[in-house]
């Protein structure tokens, strides 16, 4: 079942109560807040992952809280199946904001990189992003599998949800989503240059750095 | 039919934790994962966006107010009295942001829930840093003192002893957190910073309870609520800090928690404190009694531990004949 996995029954997998449920329903400020501490970490994580964008990220993880706070009346599910709840309204969420970000104009990363330069004083685009940390290198590589792949290995690595888990809320089968994670974490390691031998990957191409990434950037 | 025990049930298997057979397809993918896991942990959602969501669903808290609350079974007390004060809230008009709103909230007000819960979540949300944890605690103690001398000076005295021991409770909270940090840093900077503000925080507290003691003392506070008082000032929750006595300057060098007071200080005024008995003083000071210290105590509060004090020291400044300031 979705969102269980708690060491004891009535208490979830992070921890929340069945009380915390009844208070977070009459909107306790202390349950509403121990709701909000135990999943909106994760829930940024992955919004912020999935888009690129912190901001859009915050507002994304925001909504999903006021959505299920403001839908906790009508949950009737267990503590153990909150999170499950949370993690639906966040994919649908998500979905929304795809179709959303697919009707309009998505600026090129490329104008985006310029505009970092002409900012930071970088020589070029290039060097810009070779100068990334290797976080900001995983998540730019992330953004270039698909959605469905993205998603899968966010919930997976973001969420620390199950294979079936993921499965029940992105509503596949658990077969799938354990053949997009593997496809996914696939391209993610070509992209990166993970390879099995000790000796460090090939150097890239600084000039295809840009062209690469520019690719990254979706239209949903 | 599906096939079993493939790359991708092996790749899934090795992402849950289970141990898999690593060949060379395999452990690329894996190092991938891992990769993709730290990064995604490094990522933080700022403690303002949390406020402000949590602002969001709060104030809207008044545009929903006739919630149904259902039988809550095996509710503590002080979990009720929060509800209660939450609907009292919800049925007042409320200012556009409940959470920056209730930060001035004193107790028995609507909102100081609100603002316990604000405070609550910070320390969630940096929990994950021992010194910032123990930053925000001291935070959370400062405020409950600020509480605490507003309400001496409105003559709140019927909320005076819960907020006593609030203050006692954020206090030791924020010691234990103090330590935790400074066993965990190696930061002997860092460690430095925070004994200076737990000692500030410490001093002004010690100085607002002799100032409660004081008025105990020359009975200008109501007999009602005497008792009351002194309880919450000689019980629980224990903080020998904290009990009633000569508050402290505070010091204006820094030194690690756990340094401990058999120099004499040379930085600051020798007020010469004369082995008070009540004298604030942090558990980690060690002080002779019969040595007149300017600014520590010269007596260890009863019952604290005298041979474990000091361990913390990693600057090693204790010991080198450094001018030090113990940490009150």
């Amino acid at each position: 079942m979705l969102g269980t996995g708690g060491k004891q029954e009535g208490v979830s997998r992070v921890g929340l109560t069945a009380a915390d449920l009844v208070g977070a329903r009459c909107r306790e400020p202390a349950a509403v807040t121990r709701v909000y501490a135990a999943y909106a970490p994760a829930l940024f994580r992955f919004f912020l992952a999935a888009v690129g964008d912190r901001p859009t990220a915050e507002d994304l993880t925001g909504d999903v809280f006021r959505s299920a706070i403001e839908g906790l009346p009508g949950f009737r599910g267990s503590v153990e199946m909150l999170g499950g709840w949370l993690f639906t309204i966040a994919h649908n969420d998500l979905s929304d904001y795809r179709r959303r970000q697919a009707r309009n104009l998505v600026q090129p990363l490329d104008d985006l990189l310029e505009e970092a330069v002409l900012a930071g004083g970088a020589v070029d685009p290039a060097e810009l992003a070779l100068e990334r940390v290797e976080g900001e290198r995983v998540l730019a590589a992330l953004r270039q599998l698909s959605p469905d792949q993205r998603e899968v290995l966010l919930w997976r690595m973001a969420a620390g949800l199950t294979g079936p888990e993921v499965a029940a809320i992105v509503g596949k089968t658990t077969g799938a989503v354990k053949s997009l994670q593997h496809r996914g974490v696939a391209s993610l390691a070509r992209v990166l240059g993970v390879t099995n031998d000790t000796s460090p990957p090939k150097p890239r191409s600084r000039s295809s750095e840009p062209a690469r990434l520019a690719g990254q950037v979706e239209q949903g | 039919m599906r096939r079993r025990h493939g790359p991708s049930d092996k790749l899934d298997a090795a992402l849950d934790g289970h141990p898999v057979q690593v060949d060379d397809d395999l452990a690329p993918l894996i190092a991938t994962a891992a990769k993709l896991r730290a990064a995604l942990e490094a990522i933080e959602l700022d403690p303002q966006a949390a406020e402000r969501h949590l602002g969001m669903v709060l104030d809207a808290e008044a545009e929903v107010v006739p919630l149904r609350t259902p039988p809550r079974p095996q509710a503590s007390w002080w979990r009720r009295r929060v509800a209660a004060v939450a609907l009292a809230a919800a049925l007042t008009v409320l200012p556009a942001s409940m959470a920056s709103a209730s930060a001035s909230a004193l107790p028995g007000q609507a909102l100081y829930p609100v603002k316990l819960a604000v405070e609550q979540l910070r320390v969630t949300v940096v929990s994950w840093s021992d010194t910032r944890e123990a930053n925000q605690r001291i935070k959370i103690t400062d405020s409950r003192l600020d509480e605490l001398s507003r309400l001496i000076k409105l003559h709140a005295a019927e909320r005076i002893p819960p907020a006593i021991v609030r203050l006692k409770q954020a206090y030791v909270d924020a010691q234990q957190a103090v330590e935790d940090a400074v066993g965990d840093t190696g930061d002997s900077s860092q460690a430095r910073a925070l004994g200076v503000k737990l000692a500030a925080v410490t001093a002004g507290s010690a100085g607002a309870l002799q100032q409660l003691q004081d008025k105990l003392d020359q009975g200008m506070l109501p007999a009602s609520v005497r008792q009351a008082i002194t309880d919450a000032l000689q019980h629980a929750p224990v903080t020998p800090e904290l009990v009633q006595g000569t508050p402290q300057p505070t010091p204006t060098t820094g030194a690690p928690i756990g340094t401990t007071s058999t120099v004499p200080q040379t930085t600051q005024v020798a007020t010469t404190t004369q082995a008070p008995t009540t004298t604030l003083a942090p558990t980690t000071t060690l002080a002779p009694t019969t040595t007149q210290v300017s600014t520590t105590t010269t007596v260890p509060p009863e019952g604290s531990d005298a041979s474990g004090q000091g361990g913390n020291d990693d600057s090693g400044q204790g010991s080198s004949g450094e001018p030090t300031t113990t940490l009150p």
